[in-house]
């Protein structure tokens, strides 16, 4: 082995590996230059979805992407502002008959769908009509369900839907029985408006009147959007929305970082790490989100039948400290099911006090000195075991022994709709912001089960305040018997609330004007403009 | 040749067949309801009823797998329950970007694992062989997820060089590429070293130099071409374990390949897609192994010999 040759052996190598990482830099360059996601200001970057959209078609929207999506590309009769606020969308105004039946929505009368055709009221009644025909095979039929013989058609039976277009700019709308949140109801995305022609590619090529047409969709990756300059309340004010898909949320804050998204959900592990340093608290925004965190506590199972164990479990949790220590303060300790933002919230309701004796004490009373074994479930997917595990130490404090389950999400939710739990930790996103939204479906007898009341809570008292107050067309009577109905089931214990959880994002200092919205399709763009 | 890669093609059949019955059993042995994943959190009872019978998921099993196996034979690997999309086409979009991730990261693991290893074994124990060995013992043992944020955080954040994640022109491969290569540039360079040092002393070296070649030439048309046999084993299971499961890599740099696909299927209990896309994984898989006996032959004609 000579070195001399081995040398030059060597240096030639290094020498063309050097010029081909300088070429291959060299390219690079140039390709970044070109980059259109970038370095142009008519594009904001949305990095908020972690998976990709379900469907664009209304009909199957049942998830947050997906909800969101349907809100930018189709308008309802009705929408909301980030805020929560339901206001007047493809409907100009609408009137309610003095019984509270009758819905009258007067359309307005130049809205045009993306291909140019003009709004009709039949395509109000078309869309509903297929929104509940079993053939469509739709993911959420639920919000129509208050219209006469909604139920029926979505069971497959030939009936007449209370739905009438006496003429084009002119529906209305029968109930079953009154509902005073109904326009609410038809916010949602399952209410979205469509065109008369639906193909079966419509959620590839979804044709509606909203704020933003879809130029193309690449799955998994992004979905772009460009902005529909005829829209009816105010064009938004640049020009393409790209959505991506970022899975995991180190990489969305490195592309926040890296100046690439123009905004940011904060993961909750980073909530201290952003309101700690100071160039990056300036881009923070936060308000309190509809979203409650629970314990669902199955009031059918063994000790769990008596209240006073259920009250047990609430005075053995430090919730405050939880709250501080695990959700970075994120938050408010929740005393009822009823967000602070919503009408029905009583502020004058303390939390039950962190008091293990008082927790053994109940035990006692009910029957239990020697404490109590139950299962808690909970998913797998971060906070939720810490949390279960903390829970775990809190209540054995007062001699509740639990027992551990981690399931994926879906698996959980199974089980505990299923009444195969006995305590099940998780959270509640409201489809609507209404407190009709938490209490019906989290406590009302009929939604035992499957509807979403794990705790399979069945109490007559508060049923009768939740159905009236589904059907007071009172603003103010409405509220209070929310409250009453809240505070019954708090006293009750049907589950134990935990917190209610604020929203917080990261927003470039070019975005101006955006508003957090409290509900996941309160956000269309149409408000927020990019600057420099 | 031909012979013996027909053989393993009929072989692996009954393995197909065993992966689409365990696929299917698994699905329905794992808890979670596939309906509920589609409805959402707040569907009615009636609704799901009517879906479970839609999708004929109240059959009695053997019925449902006779069903589901008649698609597949008839080359229809069905629609996703939960996007109605077709898993073939679902799939068409996806495994091209993983094959080329993958490919990218096998090209970049072979050309600098091979290269390491070779340099590394002229001069065992001089300083490049030092170093070598030090920052390879680091490659194998740092996981990939590890990798791939601390090249995010510096070539893409605090330098800008390349986008932190996406999928697009080809600067948004290099640093998926390197992260899920790493590993493999590691293990090549540590294989090419022993095997090369084992080959550099062996007898017919010493006579090519007898011969008065060029180092260059004993060492790359002698001394390396012999050495391959185990390199070129480990490029072939990496870049099987690559095409199939590089859901990290995918994840981190937001790679919309199909890896993540099958992930996302498995939690949203979306039966279809994950019976066909595990399926089509396994025949991929089965395709490189193929392929690598093939490669044996071209690198050893002993192999084709036999």
């Amino acid at each position: 082995m000579t070195p001399a040759s081995l040398s030059t052996t060597r240096l030639r190598t290094i020498t063309t590996t050097v010029t081909l990482m300088a070429a291959l830099a060299l390219v690079v360059q140039g390709c970044r230059r070109a980059d259109d996601r970038n370095t142009t200001r008519h594009t904001l970057v949305d990095s908020r979805d972690w998976y990709d959209p379900r469907s664009l078609d209304p009909a199957k929207a049942t998830d947050v992407p997906s909800g969101r999506a349907v809100a930018y590309l189709f308008d309802g009769l009705t929408r909301f502002t980030p805020a929560g606020e339901v206001e007047p969308a493809l409907a100009r105004s609408w009137d309610v008959s003095p019984d509270g039946l009758r819905y009258t929505f007067h359309l307005r009368d130049s809205v045009q769908f993306h291909d140019g055709t003009l709004l009709r009221a039949r395509h109000v009644s078309q869309s509903f009509q297929r929104l509940l025909r079993p053939a469509t095979q739709a993911g959420t039929t639920w919000p129509l369900f208050p219209i006469a013989g909604a139920r029926a058609m979505a069971a497959g039976r030939n009936v007449e839907l209370g739905v009438d277009t006496p003429d084009d700019t002119t529906v209305v709308i029968t109930l079953e029985q009154p509902l005073a949140i109904f326009p609410k109801l038809l916010a949602m995305p399952a209410a979205a408006i469509l065109p008369d022609h639906v193909g079966v590619d419509f959620s590839e090529k979804p044709i509606g009147t909203g704020p933003w047409k879809l130029v193309q969709w690449k799955h998994d990756d992004y979905l772009k959007f460009a902005r529909n300059t005829a829209y009816y309340s105010g064009a938004p004010a640049f020009d393409t929305l790209l959505a991506r898909i970022i899975p995991e949320p180190s990489t969305a804050v490195a592309e926040f970082e890296a100046g690439t998204v123009d905004i940011l959900y904060i993961p909750e592990e980073q909530t201290k790490s952003w309101e700690n340093t100071d160039e990056r608290r300036a881009n923070l925004v936060s308000a309190p989100a509809l979203r409650l965190w629970y314990i669902g506590v199955n009031t059918t199972r063994g000790p769990l039948k008596d209240v006073r164990v259920r009250q047990a479990l609430a005075h053995a949790i430090d919730a405050p400290t939880l709250l501080a220590q695990l959700l970075a303060g994120r938050g408010s300790v929740a005393a009822g099911v009823i967000p602070p933002s919503l009408d029905g919230f009583d502020s004058a309701r303390k939390p039950l006090a962190y008091d293990t004796l008082a927790a053994r004490r109940l035990l006692a009373e009910a029957g239990y000195p020697n404490g109590i074994d139950l299962e808690l479930w909970s998913s797998q997917t971060s906070p939720w075991p810490r949390l279960a595990q903390t829970l775990q130490a809190y209540l054995g404090g007062a001699n509740i022994r639990l027992k551990l389950v981690q399931r994926d999400a879906s698996a959980m939710r199974a089980a505990a709709r299923a009444g195969q739990t006995d305590l099940v930790v998780k959270d509640w996103y409201a489809d609507y912001p209404d407190a009709e939204n938490f209490l019906y479906p989290l406590l009302h007898t009929a939604n035992k089960g499957a509807g979403g009341n794990v705790s399979f809570f069945s109490n007559p008292t508060f049923d009768r305040l939740v159905d009236e107050a589904r059907r007071e067309a009172d603003g103010q009577r409405r509220t209070a018997l929310y409250r009453s109905a809240d505070s019954l089931a708090y006293n009750e214990m049907g589950l134990v609330p935990l917190f209610f959880y604020n929203e917080m994002y990261a927003v470039q200092p070019w975005v101006k004007g955006f508003e957090v919205p409290v509900i996941f399709n309160g956000q269309r763009w149409t408000k927020v403009s990019l600057g420099q | 040749m031909p012979l013996l890669l027909l053989r393993r093609a009929l072989l692996s059949i009954p393995t197909l067949f065993g992966v689409l019955v365990v696929v299917f059993l698994l699905l329905y042995v794992a808890p979670g309801d596939p309906v509920q994943a589609m409805v959402g959190e707040r569907a009615d009872a009636a609704t799901i009823e009517r879906l479970r019978a839609e999708l004929r998921l109240d059959d009695p099993l053997p019925t449902q797998f006779a069903h589901y196996a008649a698609g597949i034979l008839s080359g229809d690997l069905g629609r996703s329950y939960i996007t109605n999309r077709p898993i073939v086409a679902d799939i068409a979009e996806r495994f091209p970007r993983t094959l080329q991730l993958a490919g990218a990261a096998m090209l970049l693991a072979t050309i600098l694992g091979i290269s390491i290893g070779t340099l590394a074994a002229i001069r065992p124990h001089g300083w490049f062989d030092r170093v070598a060995l030090a920052t390879t013992y680091l490659g194998i043992s740092f996981p990939v997820y590890w990798i791939g944020l601390l090249l995010i955080l510096f070539f893409a954040v605090s330098l800008r060089w390349f986008p932190a994640s996406g999928y697009g022109r080809p600067e948004f491969l290099v640093l998926p590429a390197l992260a899920l290569g790493s590993r493999s540039i590691a293990y090549l360079a540590r294989i090419t070293r022993s095997a090369m040092l084992e080959v550099l002393g062996a007898d017919f070296v010493r006579t090519a130099r007898a011969k008065g070649l060029s180092e260059r030439a004993v060492v790359i048309r002698h001394a390396l071409r012999n050495a391959l046999i185990p390199v070129v084993t480990v490029i072939g299971l990496d870049f099987g374990a690559y095409l199939t499961g590089s859901i990290l890599t995918e994840t981190i740099f937001s790679w919309p390949g199909i890896g993540r696909y099958v992930v996302m299927a498995i939690s949203r209990r979306d039966l279809p897609a994950v019976q066909g896309s595990v399926l089509f994984l396994s025949v991929v898989f089965v395709v490189v192994n193929l392929l690598t006996d093939v490669a044996y032959g071209q690198v050893d004609p002993r192999v084709r010999a036999k």
